[in-house]
């Protein structure tokens, strides 16, 4: 697996210091760590809002060295708290409008809007103002057009956050589907390590600095540390971790039938 | 503190409900959020409205009005305002609320909510989520209101932070009987922090009933299409297939040691 983004040695004001990580090309990393450990700046920091010199590499070559416009080809963001509005009255003609910056033929922009109506489940919200809408179809219309440039990475500032449970699984669904469909890498923050639990890598930053690294559910698994910061374990592995210190079951369970059985033989 | 509602009517809204600082409540259904606002009496609804067995009418509501701090999801920075102080600064004055030593009143305030008195003077613009929310009830809580009715108050908030806030509200309507109304669709966050639980379904009170007695009754409220807090349903699912003798709890170190207590 190739390098596609390299972080190194990481410093910024008094919120990171030497912070250094890898995202493999195709792979979902999340980023987590209690309130203010600074989620939101890394994002920042990534997607280019704020400057930093040679700590970040992406493909073998320096952010600063990039022509701006290149390296917001090659990469997309969506950071809710920005607010991010639309230019036009309905989903249907804000969609279209971005399509046919990277389609050429009538043909084809018919056939991607068809696919994108489906892909997204946006159907029903054709004609609705795409800045009226709720906060789930919002962020899947930034999400399609951001796809749409076929940018090597994503960077998410907790797009799930303010979603229902129902919603924040659609979004990771999606978010699968699309990794693997196009090969997109993808870093999130999150502050909900049940969302990181469906990743396939997880940092979390405490105290300026990366606590830990590595498969989610084996870094989920440290209930004391996480703990300590401040973050919450998803129930099912906090069951788990605290069912096995008495010797109840072997191993982490995610579902609760299953679990039932393990103990209740 | 208690408001007494009967007969309310207002958008579709049909209910009757009498709600005391006994206990924290929850709320959570379809289109909570507007049964949020009406509660807030930013209109005066259809019906008989009593606060403290003193009756609310049009010519005496905006009193009451003031009495009530409605927080949102969301912080709306006001335009042409931009630091925490500013911000404060405009509540005191809009409500023409009587402090003799204003900054202080401001740190204290968000001393409350914990947070640091530093940030009187940051740009609402350069706050996190969270502090901005925690900004919210700091600001909520000057005009030291007897109803405090919070929208989705633990979104943004990491475990340390919401433990923090539900020790602030309880002591609200502990020492102080504050009237605190949680609205929000977090069904762990409502079972585990609430002492009483409105479901709302079809704008109607669907289910008015304690927090924990409503949560056991699985069945009921999934056929009805809320959603069950995972703590509950393992309990319930241990109980209903393998007829084992445990209790709900919310605590999840209570429930390992029912567990350990029944295997």
């Amino acid at each position: 697996m190739k390098e596609l983004l390299e972080v190194t040695n990481l410093c910024y004001k008094d919120l990171f210091e030497n912070i250094s990580f890898q995202v493999e090309q195709g792979k979902f990393i999340t980023i987590s760590g209690a309130n203010n450990c600074g989620k939101t700046t890394l994002i920042r920091i990534l997607n280019g809002q704020i400057a930093t010199e040679k700590m970040i590499k992406l493909l073998g070559m320096y952010k600063e060295e990039y022509p701006q416009n290149l390296w917001k080809e090659i990469t997309g963001a969506i950071i809710p708290q920005d607010n991010p509005t639309f230019f036009f009255k309905t989903i249907e003609e804000e969609l279209n409008y971005t399509i046919h910056l990277f389609k050429k033929s009538e043909e084809e922009r018919q056939e991607t809007y068809k696919e994108i109506i489906k892909k997204y489940k946006l159907t029903k919200y054709q004609k609705q103002n795409p800045n009226e809408v709720s906060e789930f179809i919002k962020i899947k219309i930034l999400l399609a057009e951001k796809l749409l440039g076929s940018p090597q990475i994503l960077f998410l500032d907790d797009i799930c956050e303010e979603l229902e449970k129902k919603e924040k699984k659609e979004i990771i669904n999606l978010l699968r589907t699309l990794q693997l469909e196009t090969g997109v890498s993808i870093v999130m923050s999150t502050s909900n390590l049940n969302i990181a639990l469906e990743s396939d890598y997880l940092l979390i930053i405490d105290e300026k600095k990366i606590l830990l690294e590595g498969n989610p559910l084996s870094i989920i698994e440290k209930d004391n540390v996480l703990n300590k910061i401040g973050l919450e374990l998803p129930f099912m592995v906090d069951l788990s971790v605290k069912l096995r210190d008495y010797n109840l079951v072997e191993k982490t369970e995610l579902d609760i039938d299953r679990m039932v059985d393990n103990i209740w033989k | 503190m208690e408001i007494a509602l009967h007969n309310i009517k207002a958008n579709d809204w049909e209910f009757s409900t009498v709600l005391s600082s006994e206990d924290i409540i929850g709320i959570t259904g379809a289109d909570y959020e507007e049964f949020l606002e009406i509660l807030s009496l930013e209109k005066l609804p259809e019906g008989n409205i009593n606060i403290n067995e003193n009756e609310v009418t049009s010519e005496n509501y905006l009193e009451y009005y003031q009495q009530i701090s409605f927080i949102k999801k969301e912080f709306t920075k006001m335009n042409y305002l931009n630091t925490v102080k500013e911000h404060m600064d405009y509540i005191i004055n809009y409500y023409h609320l009587q402090i003799k030593n204003i900054e202080k009143k401001e740190k204290d305030s968000l001393k409350i909510v914990g947070l640091d008195e530093t940030l009187l003077n940051r740009n609402i613009t350069t706050l996190s989520k969270s502090e901005k929310k925690k900004v919210e009830l700091a600001i909520g809580l000057l005009s030291n209101p007897d109803i405090i009715i919070l929208d989705d108050p633990f979104r943004f908030l990491d475990n340390k932070s919401r433990k923090r806030m539900i020790m602030v509200l309880r002591k609200l309507k502990e020492q102080f009987h504050k009237l605190i109304i949680i609205g929000t669709t977090d069904e762990d966050v409502l079972y585990q922090y609430t002492d009483k639980m409105l479901f709302l379904k079809n704008k109607r009170i669907f289910l008015e009933v304690g927090t924990e007695e409503g949560y056991e009754r699985v069945d009921y409220l999934k056929r009805n299409g809320f959603a069950i807090p995972e703590r509950v349903l393992f309990t319930y699912k241990a109980i209903k297939k393998k007829k084992v003798k445990i209790e709900y709890h919310k605590d999840i170190r209570d429930i390992i040691k029912d567990v350990y207590k029944h295997v």
